[in-house]
């Protein structure tokens, strides 16, 4: 029994046949018009072998730096902007590097960073300066791709900083030029950092200042001494009587126990005790601020 | 001829996932899947895929900052060091690294260094202050680092910084007796 083809069922059978092509099913009408086995090799193989030495196509663009390798030695270091071929992978391959690698940084230090002075005194630093890679080979061979080149340069400028600070005594540090302690420092980064490939270019102190000193650092002491006598004959009033313990606080017997916590942090900062006779002490500070450049 | 092409093709597609290429200044360390280690340097190489794996360590100094507290006649200071270190072991490192995890590796690194530090340093903290290096060319061969050097990274010295906590104490205690008294 004959069965009449749907139109879908037509429709598969295009697609089916369509497919054996695809997979090799050779048309008989059209045999003399295929490519012979061999050609058909040929011609693969030479694609093959273009799209390999695709790979070794090379674009280094504007401000990029291109590292070049060969069996995973560095061979070769260019500059952008350019184009050109190099070894096919696996052979070799290239890594770009952003060629301005370069900021401003400032190095404020805080109360746990404090540069003691070669007389051990504590120093409050800000010093802002710009680094450069100017040898990225140099660079690279120490410190390979580095993430965060910002971190790697703090670090080692600050250890840097702590020796200069440790070599001079306070006096001189606070006392001399800071534009030429600036430079002088600044040579000196530049010799111990040229192994690495990177160069200060500018370098400027703007603040260099002795935080503390054993004197002012007696006076803090002797207001915690006062504060704790305070304390001890509060309790021995409490001990008497609680209700002339409350009076005589009320009628600002014990003058720092009256006060608030920011009001004795603020006296211990300034070092400024009111006495009970009534005296005012401060205590000098040295505080140079000299702006060298901007 | 077709499966000839076929054939040529599946290897072609296999060496270019097993060959894998080590740069200057790294090493490949090849895991196989019996858990057997070993290195491979510079070049190009090859390993089997889906049965061994591929980690690359980077033989690049690596820098880090190591906090000892140290005690001059009753001061106490706290030394922060900067250690520049390299991997000059890669499968003792890896070892370590892969069994652990990098944070053990670190915390263990850090143990050590304040370990030589406190044992072989008896110095004044002028004599301290003034130094720049303090120890050389340490090797930690069960880590697989070797220590280029430890310098001095900062001294900072507790004593100036004790007087606000001492306050800050003292009123607490204070003020806990104030609002009693008020009671």
């Amino acid at each position: 029994m004959n069965k009449k083809n749907s139109p879908i069922d037509e429709q598969i059978e295009k697609i089916n046949q369509q497919l054996a092509k695809i997979l090799g099913k050779k048309d008989n009408n059209n045999l003399d018009n295929n490519l012979s086995s061999s050609k058909f090799i040929l011609l693969l193989i030479i694609n093959l072998l273009l799209l390999w030495c695709i790979t070794g196509f090379y674009f280094v663009g504007s401000n990029q730096y291109a590292i070049f390798y060969k069996n995973g030695k560095m061979i070769d270091i260019i500059k952008g902007v350019k184009i050109g071929f190099t070894y096919p992978i696996p052979f070799g391959d290239y890594q770009l590097i952003n060629a301005n690698l370069g900021d401003t940084l400032s190095i404020n230090t805080n109360r746990k960073e404090w540069k003691l002075s070669k007389d051990l005194k504590p120093l409050k630093v800000t010093v802002i300066f710009n680094y450069k890679i100017n040898n990225i080979k140099k660079f690279y061979e120490n410190f390979g791709f580095v993430q965060d080149t910002n971190k790697l340069i703090f670090l080692l400028f600050n250890m840097q900083l702590r020796e200069y600070i440790a070599s001079k005594d306070s006096n001189v540090l606070v006392h001399n030029s800071l534009i030429a302690q600036g430079n002088e420092f600044r040579d000196t980064l530049n010799k111990q950092f040229e192994v690495y490939g990177i160069n200060i270019s500018k370098l400027y102190f703007e603040m260099l200042t002795v935080i503390d000193n054993d004197d002012n650092f007696k006076e803090k002491n002797d207001i915690i001494k006062k504060y704790k006598q305070e304390l001890k004959l509060l309790n021995l009033a409490i001990k008497k009587d609680k209700n002339i313990a409350k009076n005589e606080l009320n009628a600002n017997k014990y003058p720092l126990l009256t006060l608030d916590l920011e009001g004795l942090k603020n006296i211990l900062e300034s070092n400024t005790l009111n006495t009970e006779s009534g005296n005012h002490r401060n205590l000098d500070r040295v505080v140079i601020r000299e702006r060298v450049f901007r | 001829m077709k499966k000839l092409i076929l054939l040529f093709i599946i290897i072609l597609l296999i060496l270019s996932i097993a060959i894998f290429r080590v740069r200057d200044n790294q090493v490949a360390i090849i895991k196989k899947y019996n858990g057997q280690v070993f290195v491979k340097h510079n070049g190009l190489h090859f390993f089997i895929p889906f049965l061994e794996r591929i980690y690359f360590i980077q033989l690049y100094k690596n820098y880090r900052v190591v906090e000892v507290p140290y005690f001059n006649n009753k001061d106490s200071y706290l030394l922060q060091l900067l250690v520049e270190f390299k991997i000059n072991d890669a499968i003792n490192y890896f070892k370590l690294v892969d069994v652990n995890s990098k944070a053990v590796f670190l915390e263990k690194f850090d143990d050590k260094i304040r370990k030589i530090v406190i044992k072989g340093l008896h110095k004044n903290i002028v004599d301290l202050n003034n130094s720049k290096v303090l120890f050389n060319d340490i090797a930690f061969d069960q880590m697989g680092v070797v220590i280029n050097y430890i310098a001095i990274y900062n001294i900072s010295n507790s004593k100036y910084e004790d007087t606000q906590h001492v306050l800050e104490s003292l009123y607490n205690n204070a003020s806990k007796i104030k609002v009693d008294l008020i009671k």
